[in-house]
C-alpha cells in the first residue's frame, strides 16, 4: 500500500533507501518504495547516492583483528540474536548519516565536518575492535590462560556437528539411488504426477531458468 | 533399492539424535518468517506419538560447527556456513496407516509447491517414495536458494521429513554431492550446463 501523505512518505522513503540499496527490503515495501522510485528522480537521486557511498565504503581496505577479538565478538553476537549483524546495522547508520550530511551540504565549513566525521568513522571502524573491552585476557606464556567464555561447550558443538553432518548424508543417501536414472528440464506443461508410476525410476527436475 | 532405509534406532543409539522426553528448542519468530522454513512439528500429529528420530540445530551453533570445521572441511564448513536451521522429524510407520500417511505427505509436497518450492527430485522404488524440493529465495538476485526439504517415506519402515533452512548455491549443492555421494545432485549440476 503505498503511503499518501507526502511528508510521512518522505519520510518512510528515507528510512528504506540503505535497506533498498543493501537488498534487504522485501515484499510489499520493496514494491511500494520502487513505485515511488520509478514516479520520482529525488529518490533516484538517492539511492544513485547511496550506491556510490556504499561502493566507497567496501572498497576501503579491510582491517583484521586477532582470531581472539574476532571470536569474543562472534560469540556475542550469537548470543543476542540481533536481526542484522553489528557491522551491516552500522554500515546502514553510517551511509545513512553520510547522505544526510552530503545531502545538506550547503557551505564549505560543512565538507571539512564530513570529512572529519568520515575520519573519526574510520577510526572507530578500525580502532574499536582492538580495543574491545570484552576481548580475551590472556597472560604470558608461563602462567595460566583464561578462556573465553562460549555459550557453547565443545562437546555442543561436535553434538552439532554430527547431527548436521547425519542430516547432510541422508539427503545424500536419499538421492543416491541405485535406479535409473533421467534428467531433463521441465516442461512448463509437464504437471508434478498425482499418480504414482509403477516402475522404479527418478526423475530430476530443474527450477526454470532465472 | 532407495536407501531410505537407515536404521534409526542405531543411529539414535549412535549419535543422540533422539533425545525423548526433552523439547526442542523453539523456533524463532525470525526462523519461522523465512522463506526456507517449513515447520516440520506439524507431522507429529499425524502419528500421535513422538518423533523417534528428531535433530534441531539451529543459527549460532551452526556458526560454530562452521567455523570449527573450517580447516579441517572446507566445503562441509561452507556449506554449513550462513544456514539458519537444520531439522528433521523421523517417526516408525509400524502400526500407522501408511496410505493415510502417503497422502498427507502428497498434500505437504503440493502445499509446498503452492507456496513457491520446486521439486527438483523424485525418486520411486517400489513403496518407497521421496522427494527433494529447493525454496528460490525471493529477495537474492543471484542462484542461491533460501530452503531445501525432502519428504521420504517407506511404509514398511519410516517417514522422514528433512528441512534445511538457509542460503545454499548450487555450486555447493554440486560439491555436496561429490563428497556425500549425491549423485542426483552431482547429475543436476551438471544438467545446468548443458
Amino acid at each position: 500500500m503505498k503511503p499518501l501523505d507526502a511528508s510521512f512518505r518522505d519520510e518512510w522513503m528515507d528510512a528504506r533507501v540503505e535497506a533498498y540499496v543493501d537488498g534487504d527490503l522485501s515484499g510489499e515495501d520493496r514494491e511500494t518504495f520502487e513505485e515511488i522510485l520509478e514516479e520520482e528522480a529525488h529518490w533516484q537521486t538517492q539511492v544513485q547516492q547511496a550506491q556510490r557511498i556504499q561502493e566507497g565504503l567496501r572498497s576501503l581496505p579491510q582491517p583484521s583483528t586477532p582470531p581472539e577479538v574476532t571470536q569474543s565478538i562472534l560469540d556475542r553476537t550469537s548470543r543476542s540474536h540481533q536481526p542484522l549483524p553489528w557491522w551491516k546495522d552500522t554500515l546502514q547508520q553510517v551511509i545513512h548519516t553520510w547522505r544526510a550530511l552530503v545531502a545538506a551540504r550547503r557551505r564549505p565549513a560543512v565538507d571539512y565536518a564530513v570529512g572529519l566525521a568520515f575520519i573519526a568513522v574510520a577510526v572507530v571502524f578500525v580502532v574499536w575492535p582492538l580495543t574491545e573491552p570484552d576481548a580475551p585476557r590472556t597472560q604470558s606464556s608461563s602462567q595460566l590462560q583464561i578462556p573465553v567464555t562460549a555459550p557453547y561447550s565443545q562437546t555442543d558443538v561436535d553434538r552439532a556437528r554430527t547431527k548436521a553432518e547425519w542430516t547432510l548424508d541422508y539427503v545424500s543417501r536419499i538421492s543416491d539411488a541405485p535406479t535409473e536414472t533421467t534428467t531433463a528440464r521441465p516442461d512448463p506443461t509437464d504437471p508434478v504426477p498425482d499418480v504414482i508410476p509403477n516402475d522404479s525410476s527418478t526423475t530430476v527436475r530443474f527450477p526454470p531458468a532465472p | 533399492m532407495i536407501p531410505l532405509r537407515v536404521s534409526v534406532l542405531a543411529l539414535c543409539l549412535a549419535t543422540g539424535l533422539a533425545v525423548p522426553g526433552i523439547a526442542p528448542a523453539q523456533p524463532s519468530d525470525s526462523l519461522r518468517a523465512h522463506p526456507g522454513y517449513v515447520d516440520v512439528a506439524q507431522i507429529e500429529s499425524w502419528f500421535g506419538t513422538s518423533a523417534s528420530l528428531q535433530v534441531d540445530v539451529h543459527g549460532p551453533i551452526l556458526d560454530r560447527v562452521a567455523r570449527s570445521t573450517a580447516e579441517s572441511d572446507a566445503d562441509f564448513s561452507r556449506l554449513v556456513d550462513g544456514l539458519e536451521a537444520i531439522q528433521v522429524r523421523g517417526f516408525p510407520m509400524q502400526g500407522t496407516d501408511s496410505d493415510e500417511v502417503r497422502r498427507r505427505l502428497e498434500t505437504l509436497a503440493q502445499e509446498l509447491e503452492a507456496r513457491g518450492w520446486q521439486r527438483v527430485v523424485y525418486v520411486r522404488d517400489g513403496n518407497e517414495v521421496a522427494r527433494i524440493f529447493l525454496r528460490p529465495d525471493p529477495e537474492r538476485s543471484d542462484e542461491r536458494v533460501a530452503g531445501l526439504t525432502v519428504l521420504a517415506v517407506d511404509p514398511a519402515d519410516e517417514a522422514v521429513v528433512v528441512n534445511i533452512v538457509g542460503p545454499m548455491a548450487p555450486d555447493q549443492l554440486q560439491r555436496l554431492g561429490s563428497n556425500l555421494q549425491i549423485e542426483t545432485l552431482r547429475t543436476l549440476d551438471a544438467g545446468r550446463e548443458q
